[in-house]
């Protein structure tokens, strides 16, 4: 593609044709704050932070919604675009609520980082106090409305991303507040909890349900449906305790259902078989691992040939059906070999 | 486009109805901006309006009288544009609620200075943040009033005090909202009605020491406000008031009055008019040792010297002032600022504040040839004549008074009273716009008074230096000025005679502050009135307070009490070294369980008629015209009371 | 599958899974698409609301009909008459792709004279699809191009699965959808590693890469690299399997992560086939239906316990990473196979690892030839990948098809019924299916607890007509049985469904579909009528 150059804070940065002042920026690493810009998402343009002033043109340009042009001039820290930014941070903090330490986003929440940025150290409004409407009746998520910015990602991303559309604004002017059809509870509503809202909600306003934050992140594929989705599986300890769509992975761009994101919790249940079990007089009990492959291998003896038959699982990895099947063939001898696929 | 908003305003819209005045004008709907009066002139097209802070716009235009409340509007606008935004953008959206909320703090009286900076710095952050032009635009009302009508807010937020009478938080009632002195006339009416009427006058008496005067010659704007008059007539307010104060105080003697044990020192009132003598009252009251000193031979000021006797019998005024000095207020008589004291001196001689209320003495010239001659009084001079000059006869004499104003009606009936043989009043407007109480221009008129509106007089005529006549023209209304009246303007060739031989001029007063000036105290004044903050009355220098009608020019005697009720609150706050001025507290308007058994009469009740001497009996003295409303009708009258301080 | 190889040569995703959003036409039938492939679904519907055309096909009110151009609401399998019909009116009106047809395909003059005996009113009066509909449709596949077919279980889980697929195979090839971006006939696979599985031969009659065992030269090639026999004779299907139990016939099974009582068909009689073994062994994370009849249960780690690889439904295969070490007591199922074997054969399963095992894999498998874990760490790589050099294949059948000839072959396909049809006794169809919180037997999702809160148990749904009929209110506990057997669910009164069907899914234990369902099998695929079959519901 095509590049040409602007000037952003006296730095020339190359950029394409397409890309935003933004974007632009952003490919450059110059940080221009912004709460309501997503990459996947349409510009929006409603919170303001990211605003410019760029030399011929009135007023502050949104760097989210104006095309990057060549030769552009742009400058991202005049006392003007300090003074919008500022006050819209101000603004915002004085609609939101200070729990910050018991706050679900402490510390990924997009407005503490902007406030840091901007440098606010008092606030100067008076509190204004949202709503509290909180939904709670996702199993996965809750929503909080009293800490809802109104950027919009949620509705924007569930409506040009998934073709969902759960959730849309309600009301206008300050009274505006995010809602589902009929403001009935999500769980009520066409939400398929995939989740994808609370991935791009700035703010504590969605947040999940699990309170445990990863120590670490294994990039692997998700074990539901072929589609074969790449994840990223958050760990501590032992325990997963989240599953985030891997934005890399060719398949699924970082998208996730709600299986994906939300259906781990069955790797660390209490009903795991732990130990081998043999059934003795029509009940099972446990064995060691010896005592049972002995036994096994006794048995299976006993039946070579056709008269065996192996279900293989596509459940399991590709390694483990080869050995399946290699075991059914050269160890069975037989070709009594099959799995799932057409169930 | 480029016509003026003036002539959009009266010329197309025919002006501003029921004789009220503009205030201010709203283009552009909800985002547009308030022009006051001194942009009537303003050609409209979309450039000029831009430039005032208003907009060309589909949202009409508003006009406003002075029943508008400007941060009422402004709020009104705001509510209109808030609930209108899209929420979309954060300043628009969260900005414009954070402006809202102060708007309604400031309407309810919970408003700081501090706001409007905040109102200032958000309407930028909407002009410069918002993502389209409704959030740019939604400040511009904010904007505009807080250019044109900054003091309506500090009204609100230093006086919590709405003058329009609008913001329901800081209004008890009309009436006593309208009332400079802030009486409390639902609850003294209240009280007549009850019969209570020793209760009744102590509480007018609490703030105001002239209940006798005030009921007999204050202009009342309260019953302008007052809400029966929508039903029927308005409550005769200031009647009641008089009604207690003879009630009461003559035969009876007035009420004790408390005086605080604290010693606050000595002060000096200088002038010891209504201004001065209720600051005294109120100084001596809190401890205060007060001296006052009157440059003339009588006390009372104006209340003694300018309203004749026939409206203000003395025995009144003087039981008033006898009340004053028993709370040991020192009154000494002939004593002249500038001349036989000086300000200075009675600083160093241990006063420890001062009072300056010398009042506005002096009536302005005419500026016409032959005004120099003799025969040509001017109107307070004349009048004072009339009142210290026992003697003083105009038998047979022909007069001519010129103006429109309390002044002028004084003037022609003392002259009456003098026996002239015929009085003239010349007016250079309608009779619509004459200033003076309808009441006494009506009753001039029934004593014989001769009424000469659309008139102007051009120069006095005579030969030997005396009065011989005055040449008048005729006069028309023209264009419209910025009070909201047509402009008179001579019609040429129009010219006609008056045969006079006297000519009272009595177009205003300003106050005598010549020696003032002279002795080193110039610093005090500007365009010859002293200058004096509107709420603490304090002048730059330390300890030197000033009020009254040498502060203001010439106004009412209640807003000289006003004006000396003010000052005593913030000399003794300066004498115990308080801050000067804090912010009175908000309006009780719990509503006490007898209000629920308040029923006023009936609509159509008719108003007590205050009974009055004959026309031709009267006006050949000077006893007093209006003789007092009985107790049954005056009970009655109470009841008329719709006790708007009970609304729910 | 059977039915792609049969016409292609191969029976996979011919385009891959983006190829969706360069789509002119989607055609999209037999797959409720956002609860079974959420993701593809997501595709699908950027590529609608970017203004492809979207034409779906199903018995059901799916959601994605909201997104549709036509909706093409054919009664439970009827779908041949339908897509015949589609290719009927393609036929007249010459929208066929010529060229395509001369170039790249065989068999297309005998296939077109039996298309001419197709009569399209007739064919809407067997799929209750208006003429019209069928006549937009088939304009709409044709000629906005490049189109795509998308289809899944709803295809072929019928007696004529594999008809079925030669039928939308016929479809593409007559319009030359594909070998091309955006075109092609993609069959969306159900479980995660379900092509994988296929790919590995864990099939009765192929080796991995689909090589058949029949074939003594690959037979050679196996035993050569194994040191061990291959036997000849191609073995038996799941449902096979099942007979040959239950006639005593096979002996002894090792289960490894199914649970067949309740995915197979006609689970009464499974449970009866298994318990009539004298040995099983079922292997797997927790104590399933199946395992509870098993005579030893090994327990297996889970997916998140092991490393490996999985082939997507794109035939992309990637980097699964171990993230926990295997719960204490259990092991990965690599380890336990290669322990069975070793105390069975004593040799040839002394692997360190799985990156070992594809490395013999790759070695065996042409397709796979090319693929090494050290290139998965870039990312995934769909096969057919011959050599390390190699890229890998995005779209299959660019040039030529994977068949001897290179070319498409085209089958004549006659339209016949389900095998069960309603009747008097069992008036409705049953279609089984699945849901968007839970997977396949719920042994995974229901144990989920925020997925169990969401869809906590089965819903069968009907139309409000036959509810009318039937006496039934939304929410009402009913009575469902077949010929094979019953059950006991709430009742969900619905327009999504069709009326004359019902709708349930296999997730529930509580309520296993699959002791409704019909075992009929579709001749070639072996793939069981889960489809359709007759049902009673009563309100009890």
């Amino acid at each position: 593609m095509e590049t040409f150059s602007l000037t952003i804070d006296g730095i020339p940065v190359a950029a394409q044709h397409g890309q935003t002042i933004l974007e632009a920026a952003r490919t450059a690493g110059i940080y221009i704050p912004n709460l309501c810009a997503d990459p996947d998402l349409a510009p929006y343009g409603a919170c303001r932070l990211c605003v410019v002033e760029v030399d011929g043109a009135r007023g502050l340009p949104t760097a989210c919604s104006t095309p990057a042009t060549p030769g552009m001039v742009v400058r991202t820290d005049t006392p003007n675009v300090n003074m919008v930014r500022r006050g819209v941070v101000e603004l915002l903090i004085s609609d939101h609520p200070e729990d910050c330490l018991t706050c679900p986003r402490n510390q990924h929440c997009e407005l503490q980082k902007i406030a840091a940025y901007v440098g606010v150290r008092e606030q100067r409004f008076r509190k204004l106090h949202r709503p509290p409407i909180v939904d709670d009746s996702n199993p996965f998520f809750r929503r909080d409305l009293s800490k809802c910015i109104l950027c919009g990602k949620c509705v924007r991303a569930c409506a040009e991303i998934l073709n969902v559309g759960a959730v849309n604004f309600i009301n206008r002017g300050y009274r505006t507040y995010i809602g589902t059809l009929g403001e009935r509870p999500l769980v009520e509503s066409n939400c398929e909890s995939c989740g994808l809202c609370v991935e791009v909600c700035p703010t504590g306003a969605l947040a999940s349900k699990n309170g445990k934050a990863p120590s670490r992140e294994v990039n692997t594929i998700c074990g539901y449906c072929a589609v074969g989705c790449g994840i990223k599986l958050g760990v501590r300890g032992q325990e997963l305790v989240g599953s985030t769509g891997d934005p890399e992975n060719e398949v699924n761009h970082g998208n996730l259902c709600v299986k994906g994101r939300y259906g781990y919790g069955f790797v660390n249940h209490a009903d795991r078989l732990t130990s081998p079990l043999i059934k003795k007089d029509g009940d099972f009990v446990k064995a060691s691992w010896d005592e049972a492959l002995d036994l096994i291998a006794e048995n299976f003896g006993k039946h070579r040939g056709d008269a065996f038959g192996v279900l293989s699982s596509a459940r399991c990895t590709n390694e483990e059906n080869y050995l399946i099947q290699k075991f059914a063939r050269g160890v069975m001898g037989t070709n009594n070999v099959d799995h799932c696929a057409r169930l | 486009m480029g016509i003026k908003l003036r002539d959009v305003i009266y010329e197309v819209g025919g002006g501003i109805p029921d004789h009220k005045s503009f205030k201010a004008a709203q283009t552009g709907g909800p985002i547009g901006g308030c022009l006051p009066s001194s942009l009537l002139d303003l050609p409209i097209d979309y450039e000029s309006l831009t430039q005032a802070g208003a907009m060309m716009g589909s949202g009409g235009l508003i006009v406003m009288d002075e029943s508008t409340c400007m941060v009422d509007v402004a709020k009104y606008f705001l509510t209109f544009a808030q609930s209108e935004s899209c929420g979309k953008c954060v300043p628009c959206r969260v900005g414009s609620k954070q402006m809202l909320e102060i708007m309604e703090d400031i309407a309810a009286g919970r408003g700081e200075m501090e706001h409007l900076d905040q109102l200032q710095y958000l309407s930028k952050l909407l002009k410069m943040g918002s993502l389209c032009a409704l959030g740019g635009g939604t400040p511009n009302p904010v904007l505009s009033t807080l250019e044109h009508f900054r003091h309506e807010y500090e009204e609100h937020i230093l006086d919590k005090h709405c003058s329009a009478g609008v913001c329901k938080s800081l209004v008890v009632a009309p009436c006593q909202n309208t009332c400079p002195l802030g009486t409390p006339v639902p609850q003294y009416v209240g009280l007549i009605a009850k019969g209570a009427f020793q209760e009744a006058l102590d509480l007018v008496r609490e703030d105001n020491p002239f209940p006798g005067v005030c009921g007999r010659v204050c202009p009342r704007p309260c019953e302008s406000a007052c809400r029966r008059g929508t039903v029927d007539e308005p409550v005769a307010i200031c009647d009641l008031k008089r009604f207690i104060a003879d009630e009461v105080s003559l035969p009876e003697g007035s009420a004790p009055v408390v005086v605080a044990a604290e010693d606050l020192g000595k002060v000096a009132v200088i002038g010891s008019g209504p201004a001065g003598l209720t600051a005294a009252y109120h100084l001596a009251k809190q401890g205060c040792r007060v001296t006052v000193f009157e440059a003339l031979p009588v006390v009372g000021g104006m209340m003694a010297v300018g309203i004749p006797e026939y409206r203000l019998p003395r025995e009144v005024l003087n039981s008033e002032i006898r009340a004053i000095e028993e709370l040991a207020v020192q009154i000494h008589t002939g004593m002249r600022i500038g001349k036989d004291i000086d300000l200075d001196e009675l600083l160093a001689r241990g006063f420890r504040a001062v009072f300056v209320a010398v009042g506005a003495h002096q009536s302005n010239k005419l500026g016409i040839p032959g005004e120099e001659r003799q025969g040509v009084l001017h109107g307070t001079n004349f009048l004072r004549d009339v009142n210290l000059n026992g003697q003083l006869s105009m038998a047979g004499r022909s007069v001519a008074v010129v103006g429109g104003g309390d002044v002028a009606i004084d003037a022609a009936r003392s002259a009456l009273r003098l026996a002239a043989r015929e009085v003239h009043v010349v007016y250079r407007r309608s009779s619509e716009e004459m200033p003076a109480q309808q009441a006494e221009i009506r009753a001039a008129a029934e004593e014989g008074v001769k009424f000469h509106y659309l008139a102007a007089p051009k120069q006095v005529l005579g030969g030997n230096g005396a009065v011989e006549g005055l040449e008048c023209i005729r006069m028309q209304l023209g264009g419209w000025d910025s009070s909201g009246r047509r402009r008179p303007e001579p019609v040429a060739g129009s010219e006609f005679h008056l045969d006079v031989d006297v000519l009272i001029p009595a177009i205003g007063q300003s106050p005598d502050l010549g020696l003032f000036n002279g002795n080193g105290h110039g610093d005090l004044v500007n365009r010859g009135l002293i200058m004096a903050d509107r709420r603490t009355m304090a002048t730059q220098r330390p300890g030197v307070f000033a009020g009254g009608d040498a502060v203001t020019g010439p106004a009412t005697v209640i807003q000289a009490i006003a004006a000396g009720a003010k000052a005593a609150k913030s000399m003794v706050r300066y004498l115990k070294g308080e801050e000067l001025f804090i912010s009175p507290g908000l309006p009780d308007k719990t509503r006490p369980p007898e209000a629920d058994s308040w029923s006023p009469a009936e609509g159509g009740t008719a108003r007590s008629r205050m009974p009055e001497l004959d026309p031709e009996r009267r006006k050949r003295d000077f006893r007093e015209v209006e003789t007092g409303l009985t107790r049954q009708s005056a009970v009655r009258e109470a009841g008329r009371c719709l006790r708007c301080d009970w609304e729910e | 599958m059977a039915g792609l190889a049969t016409s292609f040569g191969s029976g996979a995703m011919t385009n891959p899974i983006d190829d969706f959003l360069k789509a002119s036409t989607l055609f999209v039938i037999g797959s409720n698409t956002t609860e079974e492939h959420p993701i593809i679904a997501l595709r699908i519907k950027q590529a609608a609301q970017k203004g492809a055309k979207l034409i779906v096909a199903d018995p059901r009110e799916i959601n994605l009909c909201r997104f549709a151009n036509i909706w093409l609401r054919q009664r439970p399998g009827t779908d041949i008459a339908l897509i015949n019909a589609m290719m009927k009116v393609i036929l007249d009106e010459r929208l066929e792709d010529g060229e395509f047809i001369q170039e790249r395909t065989e068999g297309f003059d005998e296939f077109a004279r039996a298309l001419r005996q197709v009569n399209v009113p007739e064919a809407s009066q067997i799929t209750g699809v208006p003429v019209e509909d069928i006549v937009e449709a088939a304009r709409m596949y044709a000629t906005s191009k490049p189109a795509s077919i998308a289809y899944s279980m709803g295809i072929t889980q019928h007696t004529h699965g594999t008809g079925n697929v030669m039928s939308l195979a016929n479809l593409a090839m007559m319009t030359g959808n594909i070998g091309k971006p955006g075109a092609g006939i993609n069959p969306l696979r159900g479980q995660n590693n379900v092509q994988g599985a296929c790919d590995m031969g864990a099939l009765p009659a192929t080796l991995p890469a689909y090589q058949q065992v029949a074939d003594e030269q690959v037979r050679r090639r196996f035993e050569a690299a194994w040191g061990m026999p291959v036997p000849a004779e191609k073995g038996l299907t799941v449902s096979e399997m099942t007979a040959a139990a239950g006639a005593g016939k096979i002996r002894a099974m090792y289960v490894v992560g199914e649970n067949p009582v309740l995915s197979d068909p006609d689970s009464t009689h499974v449970r009866h086939a298994l318990d009539n073994l004298a040995f099983l062994v079922v292997q797997d994370i927790f104590l399933t239906e199946t395992a509870q009849l098993a005579d030893v249960v090994l327990p297996a780690s889970s997916f998140a316990e092991k490393d490996g690889t999985f082939t997507n439904t794109e035939r992309r295969v990637q980097r699964v990473r171990k993230a926990i070490e295997p719960l204490a007591g259990t092991r990965p199922d690599w380890r336990i196979t290669c322990a069975i074997a070793q105390r069975l054969s004593g040799h040839g399963f002394d692997y360190e690892g799985p990156e070992d095992i594809f490395a013999e894999i790759a070695a065996v498998t042409p397709s796979y030839h090319g693929i090494t874990y050290e290139r998965l760490e870039k990312g995934g790589i769909q096969w057919p990948c011959p050599d390390q050099s190699h890229p890998g294949t995005p779209i299959l059948h660019v040039d030529g098809f994977a068949r001897p000839s290179k070319k498409g072959k085209f089958v004549p396909v006659d339209y016949s019924g389900p095998a069960e049809t309603p009747d008097e006794e069992f008036p409705l169809m049953l279609i089984t299916g699945r849901r968007l919180t839970h997977y396949h037997t719920g042994v995974q999702t229901r144990r989920v607890k925020g997925l169990q809160e969401l869809a906590p148990e089965e819903l069968v749904e009907i139309s409000p007509v036959d509810a009318e009929t039937m006496g039934i209110e939304d929410g009402d506990m009913v009575r469902v049985s077949s010929r094979r057997g019953r059950l006991e669910a709430k009742s969900r009164v619905t327009e999504r469904s069709l009326p004359g069907s019902v709708f349930m899914s296999f997730h529930y234990h509580e309520s296993p579909a699959n002791v409704l369902t019909n075992p009929a099998l579709d001749p070639v695929a072996k793939i069981p009528e889960f489809k359709t079959c007759a049902v009673r519901v009563e309100r009890i």
